[in-house]
């Protein structure tokens, strides 16, 4: 089974001062806070030198943290890493979706750059020794799963990576069918990456139209804590298909209403308020299990992956305008030989 | 008296820090957000304008690639393109440097954006310790801090020494 998700690996973000685990981090913490006090590079002016440096690949710039210790922190500072995002964003503008992280057996990340005429194959990472899922992804930023149910922030430009606390609110009572989805996005309002995580409970007794309850909690990557969503859900989205899809400031899940329709949930990161986004009005509600949401092309997406396997091409709805259901229109999805 | 007419074709004069003075059309140096705020402000053109920082052969450059964009305003933004990396082809280091310096002081978005553009490039995959001296940055660490860093980032490293 694979599961792709499209990320930008020029994108570059240095979240992650307070890494956690690996080793030799000591040099780290000492050399960090120097960075606001910088003091002229050499014959260039900082902002310059600033300037230079975010248009490097993320390979080179790892490389050049060996340049100083000022180019080391300088290259750590949240501003430069901002700088260096938008510049991959715009750039990338003209070469959309040219890179696609694909999870392979659940062990090996694999990047496929497009860019070439004869795409190539890398290994990103081999986790060998244990199962992972890749459940989000936002500017590069991917929310991994370990099978026992960790969860951590990874950004495989960098190698860098965030093992999230495990979240203190108990969601729900842990008993008849049990799913939890995860999305991963910006708030641009606050600055800050969040991690949505929505809970269904479904007890057994209960009748169709009131059983289970769906609650969620946010975690900020600023305060590294999460906090509970007060009011409860009213949706319940789908375990296996639907996992949150990051597109214009809000979270997506496919989801089920309690009216007994289908709908795509968009949870605005900024105002923390859920919204529905209206399925085609010719959808076929029958085959919504076949269904992902996606971005495609810059814009959200019904992506036909049910059937990908038996036929050579499938089909999806793109949603041209976003939030105006009338815009959805359909297109064909060519299904690539199989590796 | 100067008439309207003349004031079209007015030019000013800038003086490079090795003292050569340069006369340029005025539409030129709009290029330039520094020559134009100062121009806006009620700056006499008959006075000589004096660029400290910038070298005669560097402002010549300036002046080369601001007449080029001026004049070609309208003309199609391929032409201008391939001008553009013409015109750094086969600068040196050192030229380039000065050159980002004075788009950077005349306020020439254009010119510094592919100046820097071309120093990235260039310095893009070469050993950090090249990069050390191409920007003149003093090494501060003690061997096993560098080592350190080096070892956090070993991916990076990969064909290079």
């Amino acid at each position: 089974m694979l599961l792709s998700c499209p990320v930008h690996l020029h994108h570059f973000i240095y979240l992650f001062i307070s890494t956690p685990s690996p080793p030799l981090t000591t040099t780290q913490t000492q050399t960090a806070p120097k960075a606001a006090a910088m003091s002229n590079g050499g014959t260039l002016p900082m902002d310059i030198v600033i300037d230079i440096l975010s248009r490097l690949p993320v390979k080179s710039l790892c490389r050049f943290k060996s340049v100083s210790p000022e180019w080391n922190s300088l290259i750590f500072v949240p501003y430069f890493a901002k700088a260096h995002l938008n510049r991959a964003k715009t750039q990338n503008l003209k070469n959309l979706d040219q890179k696609i992280i694909i999870i392979s057996t659940h062990h090996n990340l694999y990047l496929v750059d497009f860019a070439d005429v004869n795409p190539t194959i890398t290994i990103l990472a081999d986790f060998s020794s244990v199962r992972i899922r890749v459940l989000s992804s936002c500017d590069g930023l991917l929310l991994v799963s370990l099978v026992d149910n960790s969860n951590f922030l990874w950004n495989p430009s960098t190698r860098e990576y965030k093992v999230l606390p495990t979240c203190p609110f108990a969601l729900g009572p842990v008993r008849g069918v049990f799913r939890d989805v995860y999305g991963v996005g910006y708030d641009s309002s606050t600055d800050d990456y969040k991690v949505l995580k929505v809970v269904y409970n479904e007890t057994e007794t209960d009748s169709p139209t009131e059983r289970g309850i769906t609650i969620g909690a946010i975690y900020s990557l600023k305060t590294n804590a999460w906090r509970k969503i007060q009011d409860t859900i009213d949706y319940v989205p789908f375990w296996t298909t639907s996992c949150g899809v990051f597109f214009s400031g809000c979270l997506h899940f496919l989801c089920w209403k309690r009216t007994g329709s289908f709908v795509i949930v968009a949870f605005n990161l900024s105002d923390e308020i859920f919204r529905e986004v209206l399925l085609p009005a010719s959808f076929c509600e029958f085959e919504i299990l076949d269904y992902r949401v996606a971005v495609v092309g810059g814009c959200l997406c019904l992506a036909d992956l049910g059937r990908s396997y038996v036929i050579e091409t499938t089909g999806g709805w793109m949603m041209k305008e976003y939030g105006v259901r009338e815009s959805w229109t359909k297109f064909p999805i060519d299904v690539p030989k199989r590796f | 008296m100067a008439s309207s007419i003349e004031n079209n074709n007015e030019k000013l004069t800038l003086k490079s820090s090795d003292g050569e003075e340069f006369l340029v059309e005025k539409h030129v140096a709009l290029q330039s957000t520094l020559l134009q705020n100062m121009l806006d402000s009620d700056c006499s053109s008959a006075d000589v304008i004096p660029l400290p920082k910038i070298d005669a052969r560097t402002l010549a450059l300036v002046l080369g690639y601001c007449k080029k964009h001026a004049d070609a305003s309208s003309s199609k933004q391929g032409e201008l393109n391939s001008f553009d990396s013409e015109f750094l082809k086969d600068m040196d280091m050192g030229a380039l440097f000065n050159l980002v310096l004075a788009a950077n002081f005349m306020e020439i978005k254009g010119l510094l954006d592919i100046a820097a553009q071309k120093i990235a490039d260039t310095i893009k995959d070469k050993p950090h310790q090249e990069v050390r001296e191409i920007f003149h940055v003093e090494n501060d660490y003690t061997p096993e801090e560098e080592a350190a860093v080096r070892e956090e980032n070993r991916w990076a490293f990969e064909g290079f020494p």
